[in-house]
């Protein structure tokens, strides 16, 4: 970066490089993205278990992260510097992640149920055989940390540490569109018909969706790419992050019905009545330690959706905490934040 | 000239931020969402019903429609859960097998400690432990072959170590009677 601004003392250089900033955008090809070396040491329908080795390993517990099913998992690893991933790998953890892939039109009657047993279970099953190890470390994002927390509800494994990261729980309060949960309580609203109809949510409504909930209207990120395209690096990162932002995937319609139905509607998480192959799937079943993280400009999962969770559960070791930045902002880190940086190392029995 | 991008990007936040509040205030009535189930209903009868005359015609026409190749997709990833569940049992298998050779290699060790305890214990008792020695005998036949067979063995070793004299007075008392009914 340095050396990119040293040759720019005059205004007019910088304003050259700013639009050549802005036409690399356009005419450039994307940089690859996922690029942590790993390998995949299982694969079930679309999904596959990835398995990333620390180069110099601290710690016995691994870690298992399970992201969301409305997004691609690579916002994980999106450059090098900027990688989840690569920043738990260099502190010493090996890392498992569950991609559950791209869903097929053949993918429209996969349950939560489904999910939650034949993909997260058998993997964190593959993930322990394969480490070697008595315990794991799971950490969800975003709806991924929502099925983290079911999962763990249901566990037989031995889950040692939970980590819930802007993950949905609680849905007494939603924080937008309150009169359309309303009426979807009620009854007079409902989606199942649509949902059927069409099988597998295609990705451009899964993203309009989005949008709605959180920016209708989402210009601001060009302004800001104008203003600082002439640094290179900024360019590069905004590019990768756009990129993520706009590759939504298509949702399986039974597992989005489900979800709006027993979490939505019914918001049987929290409540306490919710049965996943007539297994109770109670967050009082979970008693390991726990640390679940808000962010405070979050306007999809605010902290009030999240917060419950640490009452509902009966581990002994727990923690809430509110940290800066957006609803990206900690799957999209330059390294391991502070407040992990306390609070696993010394729960993941180090060598 | 920079400054006037910070400021255009400011506004653009702020603008950005006024446009979508309206639009989510606007969105967030009762009678928009009463009007949006109205139209998500009709609009799901009406994909229903293309749905269904797109299958009866696709007979006549013969040509293949979504949910055929869906039911194809769904005979591959079954095949594929049965491999997977083939595999498991296979890794279980591995598993145990390993365990059986840890614990077989575990239950040589023991028979090489028995060995040397026999040899041990007869240094001890030589000449005077015959009964002790006879049992050994007939237990070596069975040893070989039969796991109970191994197991007195082992229990006859351990008793032989903790009371070797109690079996060499057994004989000296039970020779010295044989001697004085012999004498009676």
């Amino acid at each position: 970066m340095m050396k990119n601004k040293a040759y720019l003392s005059t205004d007019g250089e910088k304003e050259k490089q700013r639009w050549e900033g802005i036409k690399s955008v356009i005419t450039e090809p994307l940089p690859e993205m996922g690029v942590t070396p790993r390998t995949a040491i299982w694969k079930k329908n679309k999904a596959a278990l990835w398995y990333y080795e620390a180069p110099e390993k601290k710690y016995n517990t691994p870690l298992f992260l399970v992201y969301s099913l409305v997004n691609k998992p690579f916002i994980l690893d999106l450059a090098p510097g900027m990688s989840m991933i690569e920043a738990f790998i260099n502190e010493g953890f090996d890392v498992y992640l569950l991609d559950f892939g791209i869903p097929g039109y053949e993918d429209k009657d996969i349950t939560i149920d489904d999910y939650v047993f034949d993909y997260i279970q058998k993997s964190v099953q593959k993930a322990l055989r394969h480490s070697g190890v008595n315990e794991i470390t799971v950490i969800g994002y975003c709806l991924g940390g929502t099925l983290a927390a079911i999962y763990t509800a249901v566990a037989e494994e031995p889950i040692k540490n939970l980590i819930l990261s802007v993950a949905p729980i609680d849905l007494t309060d939603s924080p937008v569109f309150d009169k359309w949960v309303e009426q979807l309580r009620e009854g007079t609203l409902t989606f199942n018909e649509i949902l059927d109809v069409y099988g597998v949510i295609p990705a451009c409504f899964i993203e309009a969706g989005m949008r709605m909930a959180s920016y209708p209207v989402n210009i601001s990120h060009y302004a800001s790419l104008i203003q600082r395209a002439d640094d290179k690096d900024y360019v590069d990162k905004w590019r990768r992050f756009n990129h993520w932002t706009k590759n939504h995937i298509p949702f399986s319609g039974a597992a989005l019905k489900q979800l709006i139905t027993d979490l939505g509607k019914e918001n049987k998480l929290i409540q306490g009545n919710l049965f996943l192959r007539q297994k109770p799937a109670s967050l009082s079943n979970i008693t390991s330690n726990l640390l679940v993280v808000s962010t405070a400009f979050d306007p999809l999962v605010p902290k009030e959706l999240s917060v419950s969770a640490i009452d509902a559960v009966s581990s002994a070791d727990k923690k809430f905490k509110l940290v800066e930045g957006g609803h990206a902002t900690l799957a999209a880190n330059r390294g391991l934040p502070d407040f992990l940086a306390e609070w696993l190392p010394q729960r993941s029995n180090p060598i | 000239m920079s400054d006037s991008y910070k400021d255009i990007k400011e506004l653009a936040f702020v603008l950005e931020k006024n446009i979508n509040n309206l639009i989510q205030q606007e969105l967030n009535k009762d009678e928009i969402a009463k009007s949006a189930s109205t139209t998500i209903q009709k609009h799901a009868s009406f994909l229903r019903t293309l749905q269904d005359y797109s299958e009866i015609l696709s007979a006549p026409l013969n040509i293949p429609t979504k949910n055929d190749v869906a039911n194809i997709a769904k005979l591959v990833i079954q095949l594929e859960e049965k491999v997977d569940a083939l595999e498991e049992k296979i890794d279980g298998l591995k598993e145990r097998l390993e365990q059986d050779h840890s614990s077989e290699k575990k239950e040589e060790q023991n028979q090489a400690k028995v060995q040397s305890l026999k040899e041990t214990s007869a240094e001890k008792n030589s000449g005077s432990s015959t009964r002790g020695n006879k049992l050994r005998q007939e237990l070596n036949k069975l040893s070989n072959t039969d796991k109970t067979g191994q197991s007195l063995e082992k229990l006859l070793n351990l008793s032989l170590l903790l009371t070797p004299t109690i079996i060499s007075d057994l004989d000296t008392n039970s020779s010295k009677k044989e001697k004085n009914d012999d004498e009676k």
